[in-house]
């Protein structure tokens, strides 16, 4: 560094000093923004790790195949194949529970598990969160153990009581234990169900001999196997053996272990989260680069003279443009470092909260990632680099004379004719109103700056509440366009044509009969396992959101979901192939729709090539008028129903999943709010020390304390009212923006807000206006406490 | 000619390093309606604190002041705020104006604390600046003026205040010299023709002769007094 440079960077080490208050809502942001990244960064991984371990921990099996009806013995055919290292059978069935809870009956719908009592099962295993473990002691008899999840939410005690519906009557059982089993994560569901509803199922665990007695099911009887394969073996290759091996006990569904329902959302949970963490972290700097931006130009500007100065003794641009650089780039280090640390229990405390959500348990470790860290350690920097070069070039590239006299370098100033409408003559506010006002429209980039930053921070603060709304409306919308039925049944265990037709009762006007399996598909190099929907493609109960095309009818013919067709580009009119019962079938593709049922759409017939021995695992229903709660009572007594569901539940259970990301999302609300407030309290600071000199004046004169504070409080007033109105239309694009990623979790999903819901938008506004004005608070005191005469004469006693 | 500013006795003390220093030592004196009274004095005789003092800016550590009669030594921030709204005019030596406000804005802001009504407040405010001899300048921003006439909208603040009192504290210490003469020149006239009670400080003693009196203070005492026809 030459001798020159030196006193440089000398000066600005002094001018830290001075400029600590400017600087402290400079690095707050920068903190923030790089908190929130880092710690949303590590948060995903280390709460994958989580999920792994506990999922290799509880052994989830890697392949879980049902079948229509087997012996147990079946499962050695399996055993023999090469690469299957463990295999064990159990049951699953379909039922209800009734349990008394504060003086009523409360019901739901359950899947029952029936496995070996007299040893705890080594493929997808039970962990035992509360209760003696004596079911795994004796023969089981009487007693069950619930899912976690379950009884957490519902507040079920163990030694509680439940009746389960079973073939022979409702019969009590004693629950003795709470377990946990990494196939709920998250929350589990009915792969059967017609409309898998998450948070609304019970998994009651029980003795299997006990569950064939009850269903009058043989002493062998066994319908699912689960399994874990040899590491490093083409699981593909395994799954299409254990299939082949499976067949002659007709496999209704399988469920490779990378598609268990909460292991797969999960999964999508945190890949968007990943994604989400960076767009968040990215939008945050974005207000520090603002707010950067407007303290540097206040701070060069006043530095102006002295700039010049400087110019005129020698000092290049460069060189002075490097000394505020290097006071940019420490401030956004400090930022960055003191941001980095404090990601690391925030990082903590979010993952522990995301795994307590999904398994129920606390993360089993945590890792800062390094990758995000280091990128937060640079960002931080250059982004106030980036902001402070920007914002005091102009300045720093002035010729010296001009700085030095305090010339205006590129602001035209107005000419009588160009000035603002609204004359202050014949107004009728108080003088200190135009002055402000008048301040503000003065200095226009600025004030545009920060209306900018306020409002992508309320934006930040609102899109949440917004989300969630437009999710409902959108719910409540394609209900109604859509589903036309009254009530869907869930059949306690997949039945064929004949025996699915039995399943009816007076008052029923119509039913769809609805078929579900999963079937391998194939499309160029792509392939994969897909839910297959069969059902009549001309009813009118269950109709279609098609994007583009028409309904499949007919043989070679099929629907594709939204989600399918946009993640391997699969248009309306290309072909693809699909696994039948006899071979493949090479399938049109008629339409992309939006639907969340199943991924690919066919017809009965088509159904049945491909199924082979089609079965139905529930039915829409269209009741008379009036006779939806009879005709749901009396299809609940039927032994062969597991679950009837009025339509309007359809929409309240997707929206207690949505409900457990509301807390995450509500938080996000208050983050928006806490940025604004930064923002606020770095800008009232900042302009307070900017126009000290003035409100000195002002109190000189004759003005009072009131009136100075009135000021201030005003012009936060305008800038915040700016903001508001700026951030509707902001939120509202961000939204739209991001339509297509919420698709992927809800097909039918589209935009929709109505007035009431901007109601949250104002909730959030109305906080940012409160903490606004506390933030002001700081910065009226420092006015209020000026020494008027000290100020106005330079400190001079003369 | 009745007696508009009295001092009895006067001290301001500042602490300064555990002692205690004295800007202003026992002062007393009197000031009439209508005079022109020049404040003289080296850097750090107590000239401004003088100002300040007579201002209700600051209060005295010891003494009385009367100003208009009325006692403000002892008032507090609110009553001090008022008085000075209502009886006093100041111009600075510093970055008098307003950024963002117009010359005629800049006259205005001090008027509005007396004229609530708008259209007799831009009348009072062209009047002045006509009288500081701006006219046709009302409508440039302080960028585009001279120091001379930044000064000179300073001036016609202050004055549209109509106050009893106006406090010059070194007006011309930052302009040239004919500038700074050009500004005397227009106290003195100011003082002559509409007969404002004018105590300027400054340490330029060829403002001397447009005073009525001269007030000479050194080591925050009065030294000596003159009559300028004396």
């Amino acid at each position: 560094m030459s001798k020159m440079s030196r006193y440089l960077y000398r000066r600005m080490n002094r001018e830290f000093r001075k400029v600590k208050f400017r600087a402290a809502g400079s690095i707050a942001l920068v903190m923030v923004a790089v908190a929130t990244y880092v710690s949303m960064s590590s948060m995903m991984p280390s709460t994958m790790t989580s999920l792994e371990d506990k999922v290799t921990e509880l052994a989830l099996s890697d392949y879980t195949v049902h079948v229509w009806s087997a012996n147990e013995s079946l499962g050695d055919a399996v055993r023999a194949i090469p690469g299957v290292a463990t295999v064990e059978h159990r049951i699953t069935y379909q039922s209800r529970i009734y349990y008394q809870k504060g003086g009523a009956v409360q019901t739901y719908s359950a899947t029952l598990v029936g496995i070996e009592p007299y040893e705890p099962p080594s493929v997808s295993k039970f962990e035992m969160r509360e209760g003696d473990g004596s079911f795994f002691t004796g023969d089981g008899n009487g007693t069950a153990l619930l899912d976690k999840g379950f009884a957490l939410a519902k507040e079920f005690p163990v030694g509680g009581e439940v009746s389960v519906k079973t073939m022979t009557g409702n019969i009590d059982v004693k629950v003795i234990g709470r377990v946990f089993s990494a196939e709920y994560i998250f929350m589990p569901i009915n792969p059967q169900s017609v409309i898998p509803m998450p948070g609304m199922l019970a998994v009651l665990v029980v003795p299997i001999d006990w569950l064939r007695a009850s269903f009058g099911l043989s002493s062998a009887y066994v319908n699912e196997f689960t399994m874990l394969f040899d590491e490093g073996r083409d699981q593909a290759a395994l799954q299409a053996a254990v299939d082949r091996a499976l067949a002659p006990a007709t496999v209704v569904y399988s469920i490779p272990k990378d598609q268990v329902y909460g292991y797969a959302l999960v999964h999508e949970d945190l890949k968007s989260g990943d994604e989400f963490s960076g767009m968040l972290g990215l939008m945050i700097l974005l207000v520090a680069f603002f707010v950067v931006y407007s303290s540097f130009a206040r701070i060069v500007q006043e530095q102006r003279s002295e700039i010049g100065v400087l110019r005129a003794l020698g000092y290049s641009r460069v060189s002075v443009l490097g000394s505020y650089l290097y006071m940019a780039g420490i401030l956004g280090l400090i930022g960055s470092i003191i941001g980095i640390l404090i990601s690391f229990p925030i990082g903590r405390s979010l993952t522990d909260f995301y795994v307590d959500m999904v398994v129920h348990t606390s993360a089993s470790s945590f890792a800062m990632s390094t990758n995000a860290a280091i990128s937060g350690l640079i960002f931080g920097p250059a982004t106030a680099m980036m902001a402070c070069g920007i914002a005091v070039w102009g300045t720093v590239s002035m010729e010296p004379q001009a700085a030095i006299k305090g010339m205006s370098q590129k602001r035209k100033v107005r000419t009588p004719k160009e000035r603002i409408r609204g004359s202050h003559v014949g107004r009728r506010s108080s003088y200190i109103t135009y002055y402000t006002t008048r301040s503000i429209s003065r200095h226009k980039s600025r004030t545009a700056l920060t209306v900018v930053a306020i409002s992508f921070a309320i934006a930040l603060g609102c899109m949440p509440i917004l989300l969630i709304a437009s999710f409902s409306n959108s719910m409540k919308e394609s209900v109604t366009s859509y589903e036309h039925w009254d009530l869907v049944v869930d059949y306690a265990i997949p039945l064929d044509e004949t025996t699915a037709q039995t399943v009816s009762t007076p008052g029923i006007v119509e039913t769809v009969q609805i078929s579900k399996f999963v079937k391998e598909w194939r499309k160029g190099a792509d392939s994969g396992m897909a839910v297959v929907i069969g059902l009549d493609t001309s009813q009118t109960l269950h109709t279609f959101a098609i994007e583009k095309g028409r309904v499949a009818r007919g043989p070679g013919e099929v629907m594709v979901g939204y989600k399918l067709s946009n993640d391997y580009n699969i248009a309306v009119g290309s072909t693809i192939e699909a696994a039948t019962a006899t071979g493949n079938a090479t399938l049109t593709v008629t339409a992309v729709v939006d639907d969340m049922i199943g991924q690919l759409f066919v017809d009965l017939p088509m159904a049945r090539e491909m199924a082979g021995v089609l079965t139905f695992g529930g039915m829409y229903v269209k009741a008379e008028a009036g006779a939806a709660t009879q005709v749901r009572e009396a299809l609940l007594g039927n032994l062969l129903v597991a679950d009837v569901q009025f339509r309007d539940a359809m929409q309240s259970g997707l929206l207690d999943l949505m409900s457990s990301y509301a807390t995450l999302l509500y938080i996000f609300a208050l983050f928006g709010v806490t940025i604004s407030t930064i923002t606020i309290a770095n800008i009232v600071f900042v302009g307070v020390l900017e126009r000290y000199y003035e409100y000195a004046q002002l109190r000189a004169v004759g003005y009072s304390r009131r009136s100075i504070t009135k000021s201030i409080l005003m012009e936060i007033l305008i800038v915040l009212a700016i903001s508001s109105i700026v951030a509707a239309p902001l939120s509202y694009a961000v939204i739209v923006g991001f339509a297509s990623e919420y698709k992927n979790f809800w097909p039918v999903y589209t935009t929709i807000l109505y007035l009431g819901d901007w109601l949250g938008y104002l909730i959030v506004v109305a906080l940012t206006f409160a903490f606004g004005f506390l933030a002001a608070v700081p910065g009226i005191r420092y006015v209020s406490r000026m020494d008027i005469a000290k100020t106005v004469t330079g400190g001079q006693f003369g | 000619m009745s007696q508009v500013v009295k001092l009895e006795q006067v001290t301001k003390e500042y602490p300064a390093g555990g002692k205690s220093f004295k800007a202003v030592n026992d002062v007393s004196l009197k000031i009439d309606q209508g005079e022109f009274v020049l404040i003289l004095g080296p850097s750090g005789s107590g000239k401004t604190t003088l100002l300040n003092l007579i201002s209700a800016l600051i209060r005295p550590t010891t003494g009385k002041i009367f100003v208009n009669g009325s006692e403000i030594s002892a008032i507090n921030d609110k009553e001090a705020t008022k008085f000075r709204a209502q009886n006093i005019g100041l111009v600075f030596q510093f970055c008098n104006l307003f950024p963002a406000l117009t010359a005629i804005e800049n006259v205005e802001i001090g008027a509005a604390l007396k004229v609530k009504d708008r259209r007799g407040l831009r009348d009072r405010a062209m009047k002045y600046l006509n009288l500081v001899g701006l006219e046709g300048m009302e409508n440039k921003f302080p960028a585009q003026l001279s120091g001379g006439e930044q000064q000179r909208v300073a001036v016609a603040r202050a004055l549209a205040m109509e106050p009893r009192i106006l406090l010059a504290d070194e007006p011309t210490g930052n302009l040239d010299a004919e500038t700074g003469e050009g500004i005397w020149n227009l106290l003195q006239d100011l003082n002559k023709t509409i007969g404002t009670t004018i105590i300027a400080v400054t340490h330029w003693s060829e403002a001397a002769k447009r005073a009525h009196r001269t007030i000479r203070l050194r080591s925050g005492k009065v030294e000596k007094i003159t009559h300028v026809e004396d």
